[in-house]
């Protein structure tokens, strides 16, 4: 999942008369070995970032080996520099600069961040972690290791099993089910032949996007990226998808969800939601408008009716986020146990009304002008405009599709916003998840009628 | 904006730079209207959005004797509504129009800030103005408000484990200085705070003469303070509240303390006494604390978690505020039991710089880390409003940070070697170690 949780912030502001605001767009070029780079210069800071993205993800683990592309990113997370025999080599922390890896459904993302001045030195070290990367066995085991150990972690966290258990529930029968690990086993069984095997295939340029932005110096860089990148060479990746649905997602029909036993927990965890069509189809503005009128912000709906009025969660709101062929709403909430029947009803019975009532165009439009006023601010740097661009592209969004937004938005009619929640909650059936202390949790659910679900304790999550 | 960041990167480098050409003074216009508001403004035309910052010179070291939490608390009061704008009207309004709202209360300070498209700036002014004067301490809502706290309180060791290890230091290692008492408070004193000790507290912290107005962004300058003039300028204004505490007094033999907390792994917490912000030592304590945990070739990480494996991750910071404050260590620990084995690693560590000190290599990286973080500070006007705000309120003039720029250049090897045999001594040490709960 790329995570899009701000997806909208992805948007032009509709500025004043004074302005006229875009946002930048990169020059984007195709080198000869179909490497795709992107350059979005700034000189107001003496910075530099470089970026690379590589689109495959989670959802392209082989068979049986759910897990490789978490991994593959952890170990490349390392700095490997440090492990180099040369005492000339250039460290990281020598040019102050830092690096990250992050993964997701659809891609990878290996990144590096310093000062413009050290430029040449950066390239030369991020090249090197992208084309020169040491896989070794010890590697591998250490970071094995250190996933298992923050699996162990996500047992002990009510909000995390709950989220982990609706992801898992609502991408059921999607390529992306599995998410970043399926199971502990899968994982242990991934050997360096994978890793290696796995690299191979997805990390050549065809299936890459390279991203500079900040102070660069032009005609250094675009040679330096060329004599970098210029010879890196590969067949673009074959892709097979398979559907699958996780075991502890597989319902009987009389089970309504899922809860998590978690003894002792003060407070219930609630995921309720749908899948919804992927950011290509149409109707993904008026659900954008839609997520925002339910559960958007701090004053949104959800937490108005159910904890300032009805008292009845600590915490309520709405998440909206897409991967390239799917998308995931869910409305989150804690709350306490005795409770949990009491608001999982509710907000039944919100999204009931909301799929059956059209809204104001006053509401529509104080959404539509909330959402586009906090796009800048969401995107108040050239890095973070980058990143945003380079993860709509993974999307399959168009290289414009940050400054073409604001028009789509602003065609978002109320009649439209009701089409679209009315037509996802029919051909989607919602998923219901709870994670809390069964004693005190589980009466409030049966009271409420909200019963069965499929019990499953914590460390089966995690197994 | 590019003639502060030019001023940086030169002072950073050591170049020497005529105070009267520094961009910063043409940049950074520094006003006081005559109730005592200072304002601080800063234009930013790179995007149209303003960060506005309401810096109040009140933290939880101003928390009244057996009255913990009162400054996070009366954050809290501060989004409960005013005559004209009643509870929750304050964020609708400004959700509204897409701005993101937060606060935070600190040791030193509290911040109130919003980030909004640059046409929301009249509303944001009204906004803050009606609160810093008329916010209602109703007592009918403090009841409720004390149970959201001490929920938030509860919950917290779950959602950050190695920031609640920290959390512990404090009042372990401070006998006297009222920076033993958790930020937000005793739970035991929480529920004794009555409406009539917040109102007091209110009135003489939340007053112009100790609040500060930090504002970046894309407005103009002279147009921007005439309306904060209008919108303020009626507010009454005292002197700030006079600080004066017990002198924590010289530690001078290890403390050891063991807690149980809801988490899976164990922990071990370290807090060395160090100086304060205002003091020369604390750079090279930035310079050390930078050597030993920033970046991936940072010395506590390859010793502690690549070479002896013995924690998963480190962390740790010197941490100088208003006053003297604490070098901070706290280390993830892979196993059970291996707390004490992971102090005698940590304290080797320390031995061996104290006997061989820190390359000139290492100092030169940790400067180039610290470049580079205060330049990521400077890409977004809330971290530009941010650098400034906690200058002005830790040092008590925003512009003092030139200066102390010129002082990290400075900073030498040997610097680094004597503030950490002054410092990091085990005498000067309290130490945490975190052990699972047994019933889960």
């Amino acid at each position: 999942m790329t995570g899009l949780l701000s997806f909208f912030y992805f948007l032009l502001y509709t500025a004043s008369a004074a302005h006229d605001f875009k946002f930048q767009t990169p020059v984007v070029e195709r080198l000869s070995n179909e490497l795709e780079v992107a350059w979005f210069e700034d000189r107001a800071l003496p910075l530099v970032d470089l970026s690379l993205t590589v689109r495959s993800g989670h959802q392209d683990d082989p068979k049986g080996k759910s897990g490789l592309f978490e991994l593959l990113a952890s170990v490349l997370s390392q700095d490997v520099s440090q492990k180099r025999a040369s005492a000339d080599s250039v460290l990281l922390g020598d040019l102050g600069a830092t690096h990250y890896v992050t993964s997701d459904d659809d891609s990878v993302t290996i990144g590096i961040h310093g000062l413009a001045s050290d430029y040449e030195a950066l390239l030369s070290v991020f090249s090197d972690l992208i084309l020169k990367p040491i896989f070794t066995d010890a590697i591998i085991t250490q970071e094995k290791r250190r996933l298992q150990t923050r699996w162990t972690q996500i047992a002990a966290s009510a909000p995390e099993l709950a989220s982990l258990a609706y992801h898992r529930a609502v991408m059921g029968g999607t390529p992306y089910a599995r998410g970043s690990i399926s199971s502990m086993s899968e994982l242990i069984s991934i050997t360096l032949e994978d890793i290696k095997a796995a690299y191979q295939t997805h990390f050549v340029p065809a299936n890459t996007t390279l991203v500079v932005a900040g102070a660069f110096p032009k005609e250094i860089t675009r040679r330096g990226v060329t004599g970098a990148f210029g010879s890196w060479s590969g067949p673009p990746p074959k892709k097979e998808p398979f559907t699958s649905t996780h075991p502890v997602a597989r319902l009987s029909t009389r089970e309504k969800g899922i809860f998590i036993d978690t003894p002792g927990e003060p407070l219930a965890q609630i995921r309720i939601g749908y899948l919804v069509a992927s950011p290509m189809l149409e109707g993904r503005y008026e659900f954008l408008v839609a997520n925002a009128l339910l559960g958007g912000g701090a004053s949104n709906s959800l937490l108005q009716a159910l904890r300032d009025k009805e008292q009845l969660a600590f915490t309520i709101g709405s998440t909206l986020a897409y991967s390239r062929d799917a998308g995931v709403f869910a409305i989150g909430a804690s709350t306490l146990p005795s409770k949990t029947g009491a608001l999982i009803t509710k907000v039944r019975e919100l999204l009931r009304t909301f799929s059956t009532s059209t809204q104001s165009t006053e509401t529509v439009e104080s959404v539509k002008r909330k959402i586009l006023g906090s796009a800048p601010i969401g995107l108040g740097a050239t890095h973070l405009i980058a990143s945003r661009w380079v993860a709509g592209s993974v999307l399959g969004l168009g290289p414009e599709y940050l400054n073409e937004m604001a028009e789509k938005i602003s065609a978002v009619r109320p009649e439209g916003v009701l089409s679209v929640f009315k037509s996802v909650i029919e051909r989607n059936r919602q998923v219901i998840v709870v994670a809390g202390d069964p004693i005190k949790t589980i009466p409030s659910l049966k009271a409420a009628g909200i019963w069965p679900l499929k019990r499953v304790k914590a460390s089966e999550m995690v197994r | 904006m590019r003639a502060i960041i030019s001023l940086f990167l030169l002072l950073l480098t050591g170049c020497e730079a005529d105070e009267a050409t520094l961009g910063l003074f043409s940049q950074l216009k520094i006003s006081h209207l005559p109730n005592g508001l200072t304002v601080i403004l800063v234009e930013d035309h790179r995007v149209p959005i303003v960060s506005y910052q309401t810096w109040v010179r009140t933290g939880s070291v101003d928390d009244p004797p057996s009255r913990s939490g009162m400054a996070h608390f009366m954050e809290h009061f501060m989004f409960k509504g005013t005559q004209k704008f009643e509870m929750g009207r304050f964020i609708q309004e400004l959700e509204r129009v897409g701005a993101e709202v937060n606060a935070d209360t600190a040791r030193d300070y509290t911040v109130f800030y919003e980030n909004i498209p640059q046409s929301a700036l009249p509303l944001v002014i009204e906004l803050e103005a009606d609160r810093l004067a008329n916010i209602k301490i109703d007592k009918t809502k403090l009841a409720l408000e004390k149970q959201i706290v001490l929920e938030e309180q509860s919950f917290k060791y779950q959602e950050d484990p190695s920031g609640q290890a920290q959390e512990l230091l404090w009042p372990m290692a401070f006998a006297l200085h009222p920076y033993r008492m958790p930020i937000m408070g005793n739970p035991s004193e929480l529920v004794l705070i009555t409406d009539a000790e917040l109102e007091k507290f209110r009135k003489a912290h939340y007053q112009p003469g100790n609040v500060t107005l930090v504002v970046v962004g894309d407005f103009h300058h002279d147009d921007l303070l005439k309306q904060i003039s209008t919108a303020y300028g009626s507010i009454p204004g005292l002197a700030p509240p006079e600080r004066s505490f017990v002198a924590e007094p010289a530690q001078d033999s290890e403390r050891q303390y063991r807690f149980n907390i809801p988490d899976v792994n164990e922990r071990l917490a370290l807090a060395y006494h160090i100086t304060s912000a205002s003091q020369d030592d604390s750079f090279a304590l930035d310079i050390l604390a930078s050597i030993l945990f920033e970046g991936t070739s940072a010395l506590a990480s390859r010793v502690l978690v690549q070479g002896s494996e013995i924690a998963w991750a480190v962390d740790g910071m010197a941490f100088t505020p208003a006053y003297p404050g604490l070098f901070l260590v706290t280390l993830t620990l892979r196993g059970k039991g291996n707390g004490p084995e992971a102090e005698r690693i940590f304290s080797r560590l320390v031995n061996g710089i104290s006997e061989n000190g820190v390359s000139e290599k290492a100092v030169k990286a940790a400067k180039k880390q610290l470049q580079v973080q205060i330049l990521d500070s400077l890409r977004t006007a809330k971290g530009i409003g941010h650098l400034i705000g906690t200058a002005q309120v830790i040092l008590g003039d925003a512009r003092k940070f030139i200066d102390d720029f010129k002082k990290y250049s400075k900073v030498t090897p040997a610097d680094v070697q004597r503030v950490l045999r002054k410092y990091l001594d085990p005498n000067n040490r309290s130490t945490v170690f975190l052990l699972p709960d047994e019933v889960k």
